[in-house]
């Protein structure tokens, strides 16, 4: 993934067209660029055009789930930092995300600044490897 | 000579001729001799010249009417008269010599009493032969009727036997021989009373009889041995004198009637003995409704100590005088008797409130039969029973079916909870992001107005969504089901397909939901309707969990049939084999490894109470099929709209 934008995108893939269109919302106004996919299918066809940027991503997806995405981008070899998220609270669903690279696990309804802040630390880290890169 | 001819007649016919039967004979005798008198002192007394053949007539006339003996004494009369006037000098004798005189007088008296003794023993002598004759036609008419009497006493079906006073057998008739077994050359000569070796020899003891017909039943024997019931009528008979001189005995084979009357009182008393054990209340009224018997179960379960309480009273007054609820119930509003009366089929009354002697009531059934003799409705049987505990524990079953139905709904969200949290968290979560995003939009500058609309709106219309979820589940979860409705059937397929679709989702199940656009309501409960189809789906999702994930097809579908609304839930799972098929519906049996085996029977319950149907069959290609079949009902007819009382399941 190579970033042809001045910040880094966030991929929001969620079957919820309310949450898509509600983060979608929030995280321009917060100064991030947004793309969002209803399905993981829909993101792993465009995957190729896709620059580089942060997966926000739904855990209970039909089709392909949000954990099968995760672990297809690790077969794929796709390095990518990713949020995942839940609507429903299961331990093990939580930690399989983690163990596939999740970087956060959030739980619907989760708070915004929760969020927020975890795309600005991801950012600062990615910033310091790119610098360090 | 002639005088001898004069007094002979008088000496034979003694005093007979002085018989008068009659008033009017007597006063015609004595005017005979009166005028015969006169006629004599015409003759004899004065000298009128009048011939003495004038008295003859006179003779005659008491010849004709009094027989010999009258032409006898008028005979005498005339002669001692005419002697005596004749003695005297006078009368036509006593011109002559007193030798002339003598022998005329003789000659006269001759002419006189030969005449007239002639003709009265002439007119004897008819008057005897007719006699004769008459006594004659009589005999033979006495005789015709004794022929006619034997006849009848010989072809009469009943044994007829004469008997002198020894009691020897004097007559046997056609129908003895046969009763008995005897022919008459056998009987008669015989002791009757030995012969037919009767119990009681007074039977026939003449002696002891008095005028009047003994009539009685007794045991006689035939000749082969075996005995014969018998109706006897035993009676003297008389001479013309009034002497007892023999017995009539008349025997009537009385065999099958007493074997019938012995045949009915056994059936009767069988009857009572079915009535009184049988734990039914029986009583039969007549077509005025008044009791003419009753069973001792009847007594029981009534109140009452004896049959006589209930025996000839009017039933409704006594045990159907009220409504249910208390309120007089007059016999002339009671159509039950007259419709009874007129159902020659009978009459079946599921639930009727009797009243006992106490006041109190019960809850009874009651099955009727019309009784008839002929084309004649006399009255009718009804057979009833205490139907209260059979009430009572339909009400406690049906309690605890709908806990049951409750608890199962509870336990189908317990199972979707998770899917159901992911349901209302979306939108909260949704509104959450919304909120905090029209909060940072405020800080801009110019004011980002249709995005700060546009986030409002959406957190609206979520928080709708997470509401409408929310109140899926608390109508799910509440115990009191809803009341009668009109169900529309695609809107709450649609409901339910909400509540498990992320259930379904998560595992993969892809439920594909076709809904017919002709879809009409249906009368129920819209709780109930949604408990069948979430049961019908969540087994079908079940079913196809294991299945490869492209493979994980549920689908639903509304279709309108005439008279009925069907709901089609298939799925593409392993089915179930024919034997489980035959116990699918019935309460604890189950094919998955967790679940009590409840879903399906209360489902079945549910749709029965709608008056429908619950059916599954076996897919031609793989999987089940499971149909709901409501009925198109129309409200009930005391009620007016919703709000009526709800199925019982």
């Amino acid at each position: 993934m190579t970033s042809t934008q001045s910040g880094p995108v966030i991929y929001v893939i969620d079957d919820d067209r309310s949450m898509r269109r509600s983060l979608r919302r929030l995280l321009k106004v917060s100064g991030w660029h947004v793309k969002a996919f209803a399905s993981a299918e829909a993101f792993l066809a465009e995957l190729e055009t896709l620059g580089g940027g942060f997966l926000l991503v739904d855990i209970q997806l039909p089709g392909i789930t949000g954990l099968e995405l995760l672990e297809r981008l690790q077969e794929l070899a796709v390095p990518c930092r990713v949020i995942a998220m839940s609507g429903s609270s299961d331990a093990t669903v939580e930690a399989q995300a983690l163990r596939l690279g999740a970087t956060t696990f959030l739980h619907k309804p989760f708070d915004p600044r929760v969020l927020l802040d975890a795309l600005e630390q991801m950012a600062q880290a990615h910033e310091k490897a790119r610098i360090l890169g | 000579m002639p005088r001898a001819l004069l007094i002979a007649p008088l000496v034979f016919a003694g005093p007979s001729f002085l018989k008068f039967t009659a008033p009017t004979r007597l006063a015609e005798f004595a005017a005979l001799v009166g005028l015969l008198i006169l006629a004599c002192y015409a003759v004899f007394g004065i000298k009128l010249q009048v011939p003495a053949l004038m008295l003859l007539p006179f003779v005659i006339w008491a010849s004709i009417r009094f027989g010999v003996g009258g032409s006898a004494l008028s005979a005498l009369i005339v002669a001692t008269i005419a002697t005596l006037a004749t003695a005297f000098g006078r009368g036509p004798f006593a011109l002559y010599t007193p030798f002339v005189n003598a022998l005329l007088l003789d000659v006269f008296f001759a002419t006189l009493s030969v005449s007239g003794l002639m003709l009265a023993s002439l007119i004897a002598e008819r008057e005897k032969a007719e006699e004769d004759h008459e006594q004659l036609i009589r005999r033979q008419a006495m005789m015709e009727v004794r022929l006619r009497l034997a006849a009848i006493v010989e072809s009469s079906e009943d044994a007829i036997v004469g008997q002198n006073t020894d009691g020897i057998i004097t007559d046997w008739n056609a129908g003895a021989a046969r009763l008995y077994g005897y022919d008459e050359s056998e009987a008669i000569g015989e002791v009757f009373s030995t012969l037919v070796r009767s119990g009681e020899k007074s039977d026939l003891d003449f002696t002891k009889m008095s005028n009047t017909v003994s009539r009685h039943e007794t045991v006689h024997y035939r000749k082969n041995g075996t005995p014969i019931e018998v109706s006897l009528n035993v009676s003297p008979i008389h001479d013309g004198a009034g002497r007892v001189v023999g017995i009539s005995a008349i025997a009537h084979d009385i065999t099958g009637r007493q074997r019938a009357a012995k045949a009915l009182r056994e059936s009767e008393d069988k009857l009572r003995v079915i009535l009184n054990s049988v734990a039914e209340g029986i009583f039969g009224v007549d077509f005025e409704g008044r009791c003419t018997f009753c069973n001792k179960a009847s007594l029981r379960l009534l109140g009452y100590d004896s049959a006589d309480a209930l025996l000839g009273k009017h039933m409704h007054d006594l045990i159907h005088h009220s409504h249910p609820d208390g309120t007089p119930f007059p016999a002339a509003e009671c159509n039950h008797l007259s419709q009874v009366l007129k159902t020659p089929e009978g009459v079946h009354f599921e639930d009727e409130v009797l009243w006992r002697a106490d006041g109190t009531s019960f809850h009874a059934e009651l099955w009727t039969k019309a009784q008839t003799q002929g084309d004649r409705v006399t009255g009718a049987v009804v057979a009833f029973s205490d139907i209260t505990k059979r009430i009572q524990s339909e009400e406690n079953a049906a309690t605890l079916r709908d806990e049951l139905a409750h608890l199962s709904r509870v336990g189908m969200l317990g199972a979707l909870s998770g899917a159901l949290a992911h349901e209302i968290n979306q939108p909260l979560a949704a509104i959450r992001i919304n909120a905090e995003a029209a909060l940072r939009l405020l800080e801009a500058q110019p004011l980002p107005v249709p995005d700060l609309r546009g986030a409002l709106a959406e957190i609206r219309d979520d928080n709708q969504r997470a509401g409408e979820v929310l109140q899926h589940m608390r109508t799910l979860l509440k115990k009191d089901t809803g009341r009668l409705d009109e169900v529309e059937i695609n809107p709450t397929v649609g409901e339910v397909v909400k509540l498990i679709k992320g259930n379904a989702v998560k595992r993969n199940i892809a439920i594909d939901v076709e809904l017919s656009p002709w879809m009409r309501p249906i009368i129920g409960d819209r709780v109930q309707v949604q408990q069948v189809i979430l049961n019908l789906l969540m087994n079908a999702c079940d079913a196809v969990e294991n299945n490869e994930r492209s493979a994980r097809n549920v689908g639903i579908k509304t279709i309108p049939r005439k008279g009925s609304m069907i709901i089609e839930v298939s799925d593409t799972g392993p089915g179930i084999s024919d034997e489980q098929l035959e116990h699918i519906f019935e309460p604890f049996y189950t094919t998955k490894r967790e679940g009590l085996g409840l879903g399906l029977s209360i489902c079945q319950s549910i749709v029965a109470a709608h008056g429908g149907s619950l059916e599954a069959v076996r897919n031609p290609s793989v999987g089940m099929t499971f149909s709901a079949i409501f009925p198109m009902q129309s409200w009930p007819q005391d009620s007016a709209g919703p709000n009526h009382a709800r199925p019982k399941i």
